[in-house]
């Protein structure tokens, strides 16, 4: 197999030709990953000054109501975005592939658009949107005579964190829909061909055919949505702060607020690993739930 | 040419390491030149060009005219990156010679023996220590070191009330006791008016504005030192329960907005700008922001009160949290040949003639002016400065206790104030963060 004919370069010019990328790898992920481990052993708070106290920061983690109910949150945010996004980004991306629908380049940069946006942006956005008194959404709740529908949005405690899910699942449906499209272009013509000489029509098409050719790719997306809403912060903090009380903390903004509000950055890094510990342990159960594949 | 590659990638990857190494090295041969004195390195939050002028950037000028032979390398940040940058710095150990803390950070940053200890410094000019107004250092100050100088620090609590307002609700005159008080705000309610407006997205508002005021007039300044210093004061005392439970009770009879929870604390001005609320309640900083940006019939109309006497409490009932804020504070690893230096920069931002400067812009200085009568001052800030000298400062809760404890507060009276937790279950809580914080 190495001795075939075509030119290749040798093993160590390929390792050289690796080694800048994974440089930078290393730096900038393994090595925090490896650092966030070793603080969160310690009782630190910053300085120069570092306790060690074993495992002490994970006992406190295992029974700390605050991180259990923001994992609750995320679990919440998943499980909206498993079935928002990607459902969805199916959806769209179907209709999308049909011959019915005009401008398709269209539709898809629109669709798009929010996800290059910043998060930041989005935060602001929707914060106006759901404003008690100026946002668009009691506004149009008034102006259809719905004034029993208004509700103080990011206020209570009850509703807010389907108030804060809602722009994170419009945020990135583009996302996927961008992945589910270059996957179905890929499906051979023909076999659509092929189905629809055997009688097949839309329906069938697609349960039959698109969704099983496209199994990989959800088990893939669906990989991304919990590894990318397991991290969940940015847009959630600009709305609300993760309030009201702790309503609307994710465990993203439950580690930020210990380590950088409350300076305790041996527990913070505690709950950084616990974060990573939980999104492994939920995409391990979704390939398991996702079915022994042959890929 | 597959050797000509790897010799190629050598290079590149050797001149690179090369050039790093030398770019870090030119940097310290620049300080060490003779002659010249070393520079100071500064990070501030005062930025000349700024939108926003303020005081120290126009302090820190002058500073720079008056002594062309000191050297600066300046770092200017934004207030919030300022923060962060801060603690990020002094996690690793990489603080510049001078910079500005915050009380809270103080007790951790001298743990952690980061900070210089001023007080041969404050000696060495015994009008400029003297004319500190009282007690405004006792925040940066442990065990009798004081590690910061502060320039200014007004009370963090100033009610803004709207007079006519207030006196459509049948009150011309601020009400004087807390009683008068939840009557004028349930008036206030049945005319559709907001009372307060409040915005506490950002949680230290009800801590930093509300709480600590009120705490400091139901138990007395004493509880607050006995708390810190752990001498058996505890959050489950029954006056400090009584404190929380005047603020739930606010929250009970609707003195607040709705969305309190989800605007912040510029935001809550702006409903009190637009004439919808009776009432804002924030520190003096706010005092410029009405003046600058408050409709003009709004800014005419505008009193200042703090909270009414509370019937019965045991603290003094004229007290307002106040003083601490940003100070200036020394590496511990610093140049003592800089410290001369440094020492006149530090005395030119905080003493008298630069609190002159500071009442001008309308903040409140920390140290003492005579003559305030021959001040250009705008009529928001004379009266203020009015109302102060009826009033006496009481701690702070969120600049003097620990940022975990502080964090931790917040986030319980912010469900307390939805209802989640009753006054009594709030304090246990802070109870139990302040009882393992001790523990440790």
């Amino acid at each position: 197999m190495n001795e075939s004919s075509a030119i290749r370069p040798r093993r160590t010019t390929f390792l050289i030709y690796l080694l800048p990328s994974v440089i930078l790898f290393a730096f900038m992920v393994i090595v925090p990953v490896l650092l966030a481990v070793r603080y969160s052993f310690f009782k630190w708070s910053g300085g120069s000054k570092m306790d060690f106290i074993g495992l002490d920061n994970y006992r406190v983690l295992l029974t700390d109501s605050y991180f259990w109910n923001a994992f609750l949150n995320n679990l919440l945010i998943v499980f909206c975005s498993v079935i928002g996004q990607i459902g969805i980004a199916f959806a769209i991306s179907i209709f999308l592939m049909s011959k019915i629908v005009k401008l398709k380049g269209f539709h898809r940069t629109v669709i798009f658009v929010p996800v290059i946006l910043s998060s930041v942006v989005i935060g602001f956005l929707w914060g106006m949107i759901y404003n008690q008194d100026a946002g668009m959404l009691n506004w149009l709740l008034r102006t259809l005579g719905l004034e029993s529908w208004i509700k103080p949005w990011l206020d209570d405690p009850n509703i807010v964190m389907y108030s804060v899910t809602a722009p994170i699942v419009w945020q990135y449906i583009g996302f996927y829909l961008i992945i589910f499209l270059a996957a179905m272009q890929s499906i051979n013509s023909e076999i659509y061909e092929m189905a629809e000489l055997d009688g097949a029509t839309g329906f069938k098409k697609m349960r039959h055919i698109t969704l099983p050719l496209l199994s990989s790719t959800i088990k893939i997306a669906i990989m991304l949505c919990i590894a990318g809403n397991m991290k969940a912060f940015d847009s959630i903090f600009v709305m609300t702060g993760g309030g009201p009380g702790s309503s609307s903390t994710v465990m993203a903004q439950y580690a930020y607020d210990t380590s950088f509000k409350a300076y305790k950055l041996g527990y913070g890094s505690a709950i950084s690993v616990g974060i990573m510990i939980l999104s492994v342990a939920l995409i391990i159960v979704s390939r398991l739930i996702g079915g022994k594949s042959r890929d | 040419m597959k050797k000509g590659l790897r010799v190629m990638t050598a290079t590149l990857l050797t001149s690179s390491l090369v050039l790093t190494a030398t770019a870090c090295g030119s940097k310290k041969e620049t300080a060490g030149k003779e002659g010249v004195k070393p520079k100071i390195t500064f990070m501030h939050m005062y930025d000349k060009n700024s939108a926003q002028p303020s005081h120290q950037a126009d302090l820190i000028e002058n500073f720079k005219q008056a002594h062309p032979d000191v050297n600066f390398d300046e770092e200017i940040q934004s207030h919030d990156n300022y923060e962060t940058k801060i603690k990020t710095l002094a996690a690793a150990n990489e603080l510049p010679d001078l910079f500005l803390v915050k009380p809270s950070m103080v007790a951790t940053f001298v743990e952690n023996g980061l900070l210089h200890p001023l007080n041969d410094q404050l000696d060495k000019n015994s009008d400029w220590k003297n004319g500190f107004s009282e007690g405004i250092l006792e925040p940066y100050t442990i065990d009798g070191k004081t590690y910061g100088v502060q320039m200014s620090g007004g009370p963090t609590h100033v009610i803004y009330y709207n007079k006519e307002l207030i006196a459509k609700a049948g009150f011309p005159e601020f009400p004087t006791t807390w009683t008068e008080f939840e009557t004028m705000i349930k008036e206030l309610v049945k005319q559709d008016i907001t009372p307060i407006a409040l915005g506490n997205k950002g949680k230290w508002v009800a801590n930093s504005s509300y709480l600590s005021t009120l705490g400091d007039r139901f138990t007395g300044t004493e509880w607050f030192n006995s708390l810190a210093a752990h001498e058996g004061a505890k959050f489950t005392d029954p006056e400090f329960v009584q404190a929380l439970g005047a603020l739930d009770n606010l929250v009970k009879i609707g003195a607040f907005n709705k969305d309190m929870n989800s605007i912040d604390n510029k935001q809550q001005r702006s409903v009190y700008f637009n004439g919808k609320a009776a009432m804002f309640i924030e520190g003096s900083w706010a005092a410029t922001a009405v003046e600058t940006n408050a409709p003009k019939d709004i800014v005419e109309k505008t009193g200042l009160a703090v909270f009414p006497a509370f019937e019965g409490a045991k603290g003094d009932q004229n007290s307002v949290s106040g003083g601490g804020g940003w100070a200036y504070a020394v590496n511990a690893n610093v140049d003592p040949a800089k410290l001369d230096d440094i020492q006149k920069l530090i005395q030119s931002l905080t003493d008298s003639s630069a609190a002159k400067l500071v009442l001008e812009y309308g903040d409140i200085p920390s140290s003492k002016v005579e003559n305030i009568e021959s001040l250009n001052l705008s009529p928001m800030s004379k009266q203020l400065i009015k109302l102060l000298e009826t009033t006496k400062y009481a701690p702070i809760y969120d600049t003097r206790l620990s940022p975990g404890l502080t964090e931790s507060m917040n986030t319980t009276m912010q469900e307390m104030m939805i209802g989640k937790y009753t006054p009594q279950q709030a304090a246990e809580i802070m109870q139990k963060e302040y009882e393992n914080e001790v523990k440790q």
